[in-house]
């Protein structure tokens, strides 16, 4: 698996804003590969950048300095219509909020990233039935998204997010505004798919909620402070549990 | 993303907010109703106008007094009457003309007995009648013995005859005008009015009698003349005589040193033509200006609806839409809404126009509906126009939304 190009290769990555003519460095040189198929969850304290690093995986954000390459094409310079299309073709995303529009139906806002992606229109529903079912909430396809329970709205929103085939989920803080139950719900959910094939990152500072992916990428002060694979973390964990 | 996406995302969104679409196109419904409705009246009080122009034929020629200088200025109190009767007797003599008819006017009181009324009194010729047709309902109309021999005869319209006589046969009897008796021989049918006066509240009398009897003047007010020729030869030739009659020196045809003026229907028309003009161009500045406020009123809410949805905004770049996306679909959202209010507005303007127009024709006889097609089209096209104008910058803001900031958005 090593030997294949990696999904995401981010070789010394640097982020810099400058606000009112002030540089804030919020990355200050990050390397790590990504292979197909892997459950990572990216964890860090509030301020430490993992949102930032984030964005720039997801293609919402642009990088300062370094290199990355997604599935070895490097993407690190391209435009904004260029990244428009990245995002829409290769990542879902996840938040921590759902962002669900929430007027329309649960069906609809699953079909709303198939627009731009130009399904045609008689296949739409069914891909969203399909993805809706994926996500146990086949009973729901009528309801408008705020009738729903919160883990339930997360739950659409990973329908969404997977309902073009991405090559990437993207989850940002996906159990935050959940209550236990519901959280594990969504963290299993999220399980399930790994296990059927597909590439997560999760965003999260809970440790329990880190506990499901194989791996934890560990981020402070804007560097890359561990990076512990499943059987490594299980060997060693004197905290853990 | 497709055009019927496009369509169904814009109208889903304006249609989640009803009221506060319908209250936002409300400037532009009442704009293009208000211009359509004021159209409407002004192109039918002008058509009313130029009927009643042609129902006095384009044969008509007009000649009134004037001091020179421009030929198109208002009517003056302290114009110099220049006109008298011989100027329509040197017409007639040189037959080109079929009828000739001086007239003077005067408002004046009329009374019988102990009845007294103000009514328009004109002295006519035996010729009025072909120059405004009407019909004698009782006795005869003036004849040219009549005016010959300043005969005191006098032919009353239909209401001023009913005002003085009520049930009563008038033909025979007498009424005074000023201090002078007259005798009625004729009464004429109803007329109803022509340019906004009550012609059944009009009494004639011989222009001689009107002259020398009642009036005291020797001029007349005006002549009028028709001619079966070509209407500009016609004038010219009129100009002419005239210039021989008053001793005017003009042989290079400036109407500026003539005491007179001749005009023709046409001329009527072209004045009114230039008048409805001016006020098609009032009416559409006026336009102009409400649906400038109305597509401000459209900018402000699209730039609310913008910051209301920037989450939604947000989650739609996250997904794939790309700037142009963003901005097709707050752009059609502005021109759906205008679009929408300028039909509603053709419509109530329509409306009400047919409205207007069926209580003003019970007011004024001959009063049509018209409803200007081109208003109707233009209504609805300007107002499309103005979306695409005031949509546009916040349609431009929404797709300039960075998606992160977006989605942070509380």
């Amino acid at each position: 698996m090593s030997s294949s190009i990696p999904l995401i290769d981010l070789r010394d990555v640097k982020k810099q804003y400058i606000n009112d003519g002030v540089a804030t460095t919020v990355l200050h040189g990050v390397s790590f590969a990504i292979q197909e198929g892997e459950f990572v969850a990216l964890m860090g304290p509030s301020g430490s950048g993992k949102s930032t690093l984030m964005h720039i995986l997801g293609f919402l954000d642009r990088l300062t300095e370094g290199a990355y390459f997604f599935r070895g094409q490097d993407v690190s310079r391209l435009d904004d219509n260029a990244l428009t299309a990245m995002r829409r073709d290769q990542v879902g995303f996840v938040f921590q909020a759902f962002h669900l529009l929430p007027k329309s139906s649960v069906i609809d806002n699953i079909m709303l990233p198939m627009m731009y992606v130009g399904v045609p229109r008689s296949e739409r529903r069914k891909k969203a039935e399909q993805a809706l079912d994926s996500v146990g909430l086949s009973h729901r396809t009528d309801h408008l998204s705020n009738q729903l329970s919160g883990g339930e709205r997360q739950r659409v929103a990973i329908a969404r997010a997977l309902v073009n085939n991405p090559s990437l989920l993207f989850a940002d803080e996906p159990t935050g505004n959940l209550d236990s139950k519901s959280g594990s719900d969504v963290l299993q959910l999220l399980q399930n798919l790994h296990t059927s094939g597909h590439t997560i990152i999760m965003v999260t500072h809970e440790s329990e909620a880190a506990e499901h992916a194989e791996r934890i990428i560990r981020i402070r002060d804007g560097l890359l402070v561990s990076d512990a694979r499943d059987h490594a973390r299980r060997q060693g964990s004197i905290y853990n549990k | 993303m497709q055009l019927p996406d496009l369509f169904m995302t814009a109208s889903s969104s304006l249609s989640r907010n009803k009221s506060r679409s319908i209250l936002t196109i409300l400037g532009i419904v009442i704009g293009i109703a208000a211009v359509i409705l004021m159209l409407s009246i002004g192109q039918s009080a002008q058509g009313l106008i130029l009927n009643q122009v042609a129902d006095l034929g384009s044969d008509l020629i007009f000649i009134e007094p004037s001091s020179g200088g421009d030929s198109s200025g208002p009517p003056s109190a302290f114009v110099e009457q220049t006109l008298k009767i011989d100027d329509a007797k040197a017409l007639e003599r040189s037959g080109l003309f079929m009828d000739v008819s001086s007239m003077i006017v005067s408002s004046m009181a009329v009374s019988r007995g102990e009845e007294s009324k103000f009514s328009q009194v004109t002295g006519v010729t035996e010729g009025y009648l072909s120059i405004f047709p009407a019909d004698v309902a009782e006795g005869r109309f003036i004849e040219r013995s009549d005016v010959d021999s300043y005969a005191r005869v006098a032919v009353l319209g239909k209401e001023i005859a009913q005002d003085l006589f009520g049930d009563q046969d008038p033909i025979g009897k007498e009424i005074k005008i000023k201090q002078t008796t007259v005798r009625v021989i004729g009464v004429l049918a109803e007329q109803g009015s022509r340019f906004f006066q009550n012609l059944d509240q009009r009494i004639a009398v011989p222009v001689t009698t009107a002259q020398r009897d009642i009036i005291g003047l020797d001029t007349v007010n005006f002549i009028a003349a028709r001619t079966s020729q070509d209407i500009e030869s016609a004038k010219d030739e009129i100009r002419w005589i005239l210039r021989a009659e008053h001793d005017i020196d003009n042989p290079e045809n400036d109407v500026k040193k003539d005491d007179f003026i001749v005009s023709s229907q046409s001329d009527a028309v072209e004045i009114i033509g230039i008048v409805g003009g001016v006020l098609t161009i009032l009416l559409s500045s006026i336009a102009a200006i409400s649906l400038v406020v109305g597509g401000i009123g459209i900018m402000n809410i699209m730039l609310v609806s913008v910051t209301e949805r920037t989450k939604e905004i947000g989650l739609r770049k996250a997904v794939g839409a790309t700037y142009s996306e963003i901005l097709q679909q707050f752009l059609l959202e502005a021109v759906l809404l205008t679009m929408l209010g300028g039909i509603i507005g053709v419509l109530i303007g329509v409306i009400t126009s047919r409205l207007a127009a069926s209580i003003l024709a019970s007011y004024i006889e001959g009063w049509q509906s018209i409803v200007p097609m081109e208003a109707v089209v233009s209504g609805v096209v300007v107002a499309t126009t103005v979306g695409i104008i005031f949509g546009l910058y916040p349609a431009r803001r929404a797709a300039h939304l960075d998606p992160i900031e977006a989605l942070r958005y509380e």
